[in-house]
């Protein structure tokens, strides 16, 4: 029951998404996701679900929560345009349950210390509860893709 | 052309290459007062969690630097106990918004980083300030995000400055872990359960450990049961103390209560609860815990969040947490599933 690595993807070319390879379903996850690239707006869906499954709430740069239902994905970047961010990601995946999430982003913003980084707090929910999630997708709807250096890192604990 | 590389045999090896969830990297612990924890030279990893804690004698400030670079290459953005978002560039260090006073007391700072070496990087922090001895003050919280604005080198030293009058006192610790190869995973399991029924879920006893790190998904079946409690050691002493925000609402606190709460949310459920505790002899222990719940069922049901910090001041500060549970207040657990890690 111990945490252990699951699976990995790391890009070497630019990529319209960043995909997980099929992974043994566990109570637990983690992912570490890291986006290299501006204009790309990662998008999480599940099992290749793109259905309207999902729902997120969220709060900007520190600013009043708002709330999306009935998505087809979960979004979880402030500014698309961030050349690079890294969200870590912790994940309840019980197979008869909806599927929970806790995202903590953290983005670049524009490049240098005299702008300050950004910051997105989300939560979301895959309403799936007939399967574990077993493998994960971040598409976009930006007008970027995914240069190399971006990768998703998964560990699972039961 | 688009091309996903992943390594098949990677996910196989006996503790090659695999990617590791957080194994200990490097620590530094100081032997006597002073203003600087200095990690030393350690092997770069893309992925660092950096534990800190940092007792205080006299005011004290931590701020961060990574591989002694002390030209103004920081910038951050964050909040202190759910304030409006301020914002600092072109610093120094990356600034963790507000100190902590007095003698004795505690911060415990819970920092992701990622380290490309040609990118920027970037870090986020949730820290927990004890404040006043004693459940009867409520603990202090800031959320933070900070860069550096490095684009050429790996994250190979972490430092972190006192900037206030007094001193980190002798004990104040950085740990450094990282999902680089080369070792275990540094969170070894060291209780669990799993319950269907009844109104407990809670660890056995186990061997203290200074670092914790749990996960709880709670359902309290339908009709929702209420807000369980959240207990160290069976202790419903007036020994607990908490703050946090609920949906980004305004903070709550309580203080002197029996047990930790997720205070102010609904009662639904199921829920998911992701904590670290600090677990040091002779202190307060201090939790820095994040929550979602799923609202009502349905994709047409946003789900709800909590961010919320808080201490365990047990009546002998010897005393360490050897046992985390959950206890309804009324009804029953449908399903319930408590994952507890840890190391010194």
């Amino acid at each position: 029951m111990a945490w252990e690595f699951l699976t990995q993807t790391v890009l070497d070319a630019t990529s319209a998404t960043v995909a997980s390879e099929t992974f043994d379903a566990k109570e637990f996850l983690e992912i570490q996701f890291y986006k290299v690239g501006a204009n790309v707006n990662p998008l999480i869906t599940c099992n290749g679900d793109t259905s309207t499954n999902y729902a997120r709430t969220y709060s900007p740069n520190g600013g009043s929560d708002v709330s999306n239902v009935n998505q087809t994905k979960i979004e979880f970047l402030y500014q698309g345009s961030t050349p690079t961010s890294y969200a870590i990601i912790s994940i309840s995946n019980q197979p008869d349950k909806e599927k929970m999430f806790i995202i903590q982003d953290m983005e670049e913003n524009s490049s240098g210390s005299g702008t300050a980084p950004s910051i997105m707090q989300v939560v979301g929910k895959w309403v799936n509860t007939s399967d574990s999630i077993t493998s994960v997708s971040f598409g976009n709807d930006d007008s970027g893709s995914y240069a190399a250096g971006s990768f998703l890192k998964i560990y699972g604990s039961s | 052309m688009s091309l996903n590389l992943v390594n098949p045999f990677m996910k196989f090896a006996s503790g090659g290459t695999d990617p590791v969830f957080y194994r200990e990297i490097t620590r530094t612990t100081l032997g006597s007062a002073g203003d600087t924890i200095d990690s030393g030279t350690f092997d770069a990893s893309k992925n660092l969690l950096i534990l800190g804690n940092f007792i205080s004698s006299g005011n004290i400030r931590p701020e961060l630097q990574f591989n002694s670079e002390t030209g103004t290459d920081y910038s951050r953005r964050g909040s202190q106990n759910g304030s409006s978002d301020v914002t600092e560039t072109s610093a120094n260090y990356i600034d963790p918004i507000i100190y902590q006073s007095g003698t004795g007391n505690s911060i415990y700072t819970v920092t992701n980083v990622v380290s490309e070496s040609s990118q920027e990087k970037l870090s986020q922090t949730e820290a927990c300030y004890s404040g006043s001895s004693g459940a009867g003050t409520a603990p202090d919280r800031t959320y933070f995000n900070g860069k550096f604005a490095n684009t050429s080198d790996d994250i190979t030293s972490v430092q972190y400055t006192n900037t206030e009058s007094g001193n980190f006192d002798t004990g104040s610790q950085i740990i450094i872990l990282g999902s680089v190869s080369g070792a275990d995973t540094a969170w070894e399991l060291i209780g669990s359960d799993s319950v269907t029924s009844g109104s407990t879920l809670e660890t056995d006893v186990f061997t203290t450990k200074k670092f914790i790190y749990f996960q709880a998904y709670i359902d309290g079946g339908s009709p929702p049961s209420g807000d369980p409690y959240l207990r160290a050691n069976q202790d419903s002493g007036n020994n607990y103390a908490f703050r946090g925000s609920n949906n980004g609402g305004s903070d709550f606190t309580g203080t002197s209560l029996t047990y930790w709460q997720n205070y102010g949310a609904d009662s639904h459920s199921p829920r998911f609860i992701d904590g670290y505790i600090l677990n040091q002899t002779n202190e307060e222990k201090l939790l820095v815990l994040s929550y979602t719940d799923t609202n009502d069922d349905g994709a047409g049901n946003a789900p709800e969040r909590q961010e919320w910090i808080g201490k365990y001041s047990p009546a002998s500060l010897s005393t360490n947490i050897t046992r985390l549970g959950f206890y309804m207040q009324t009804g029953t657990f449908a399903e319930g599933e408590l994952r507890v890690y840890g190391f010194d």
